[in-house]
């Protein structure tokens, strides 16, 4: 072998070698089934003399990565993924709870719109407090105010849309959303403030769902919308009635006495790691959203510890033991998998 | 909207590319080159995601398997509900095509740009 030839061999081994390492951007069973006739076409098409896989071949081959994980046709069949599973729980589980954030701002708006004077401020880093605030609100900066509190309840919209399985118009509708809402928003201390980057991360959520995850979500979305339309009914009429003083009991959470919140918090963690138990996927998904919904919350609170006004351990706890349930449960999911035992069902 | 009309060029020129007889992965990306006059590359990502939605469509499927120089090949088969469709893409695209000739020769278009020769 001349030295020239031996040159392009070892060229050859290291592009080779370089293309079935970037074929682990592929699910295992697709890489099973397709590697070596995939290598086989990525070796044919490269150009001689070449060592680095080409930048648009690598997109191409992410974006199948992509497709395939999120359930797209896999030789021809659909294959319900786990990443799939996970996008899916993600779109549903953000939905509620933005449909829940946008209704409930939104009804309390309209009661104190219609039920003058007195000004109720909610938000969701204080999901059980009430604010009453003195004087009357109406002002020039109410317009804004409305627009900002209307939007968000639009989210409602979506819920309903995944129940009855119109994936193609809530995908839009999310984004539709999502930008307004992002073009509403001031500066980047109130997207840190608002929902905007948990409605940027339903939406991403929502736009990868395919294949047979893009299903109606029937029981979770009829539930939820159910939920939400009746905690907006009774945000709504709460403005005249004494239920206000059960409220203001629970007004713990984040604010005065973290005993309370924290116990509610861990009520909720320990559902979850039951959950876990069975499979990884609503607990990684809780956990992204979770952090989607909180994360910027925590950040402007460290930015701006003293607008906060409240004390967000509560909050600080629920999102990092949501992602210690997750990732432990993703732990032991790839552990068992390794042992050889029987995957863990994916939904 | 109708699957057919749906359908993207790529996947109309992979489909026209197995008309002739079953080609492997290589051999559809150079096929689908020759007959777009070297204007379409067809990446091997987008060669495979097309690949696995036309047989979920059972437009075409595995005819068989074979090692070159230790290199696995499979070759794909266009079935009779491929060719159908694809025989219908193609009038519809012959058809759209016709008319917009036809609009062009109206307005005085020159032949050469029209496809006649001179």
């Amino acid at each position: 072998m001349s030295g020239e030839q031996e040159d392009q061999s070892e060229h050859g081994e290291g592009l080779e070698r370089r293309y079935r390492r970037l074929l682990c951007i592929l699910p295992k069973r697709y890489r099973e089934a397709r590697a070596e006739e995939l290598l086989s076409v990525l070796m044919e098409t490269s150009a001689q003399g070449r060592r680095w896989p080409e930048v648009r071949e690598t997109l191409s081959l992410a974006r199948l990565g992509m497709r395939v994980r999120m359930g797209g046709e896999s030789g021809g069949v659909l294959v319900d993924t786990r990443a799939g599973a996970m996008a899916r729980a993600v779109g549903i589980a953000g939905s509620m709870l933005l449909a829940f954030i946008g209704a409930i701002s939104l009804a309390q708006l309209m009661g104190n719109l219609m039920r003058p004077p007195g000004l109720v401020v909610w938000t969701y880093w204080h999901p059980f407090a009430w604010k009453i605030a003195d004087g009357h609100p109406y002002n020039l900066a109410l317009e804004r105010t409305i627009w900002r509190s209307a939007v968000p309840a639009g989210w409602l919209l979506v819920l309903a849309l995944l129940a009855l399985g119109w994936w193609q118009v809530a995908r839009v509708s999310a984004l539709a959303l999502f930008l307004v809402s992002a073009y509403l928003t001031v500066d980047t201390v109130t997207i840190l403030r608002e929902e905007t980057v948990l409605a940027g991360v339903v939406t991403a959520a929502l736009f990868a769902v395919r294949g047979v995850h893009a299903r109606p979500a029937r029981l979770a979305g009829s539930v939820a919308f159910a939920a939400v339309l009746g905690s907006a009914y009774w945000a709504f009429k709460l403005h005249s009635g004494p239920e206000l003083k059960a409220v203001m009991a629970l007004q713990a959470w984040g604010a005065t006495d973290d005993t309370h919140a924290l116990a509610m918090a861990a009520a909720a963690v320990v559902a979850v790691g039951v959950v876990a138990r069975r499979s990884v996927v609503w607990p990684v998904a809780l956990a992204v959203v979770a952090v989607a919904a909180l994360g910027p919350v925590l950040v402007r609170a460290a930015v701006h510890p003293d607008y906060e006004g409240s004390n967000l351990v509560p909050l600080s706890f629920l999102a990092a033991a949501l992602v210690l349930v997750a990732g432990v449960a993703v732990v032991r999911d790839r552990l068992a998998a390794r042992r050889g035992r029987p995957p863990v069902p994916i939904g | 909207m109708s699957s057919s009309s749906s359908r993207t060029e790529q996947t109309f020129q992979i489909l026209t590319a197995l008309v002739d007889g079953p080609l492997h992965g290589y051999g559809i990306i150079q096929e689908v080159g020759r007959l777009s006059d070297g204007r379409t590359r067809l990446r091997v990502g987008t060669l495979y995601g097309a690949l696995d939605r036309l047989s979920g469509e059972g437009l075409l499927v595995l005819d068989r398997e074979e090692t070159v120089s230790g290199r696995l090949r499979r070759y794909y088969r266009l079935t009779d509900a491929g060719a159908q469709v694809l025989a219908e893409d193609a009038e519809r695209i012959a058809r759209q095509a016709a008319v917009a000739l036809e609009r062009l020769k109206k307005r005085g278009a020159p032949r050469a740009s029209l496809g006649g020769t001179a």
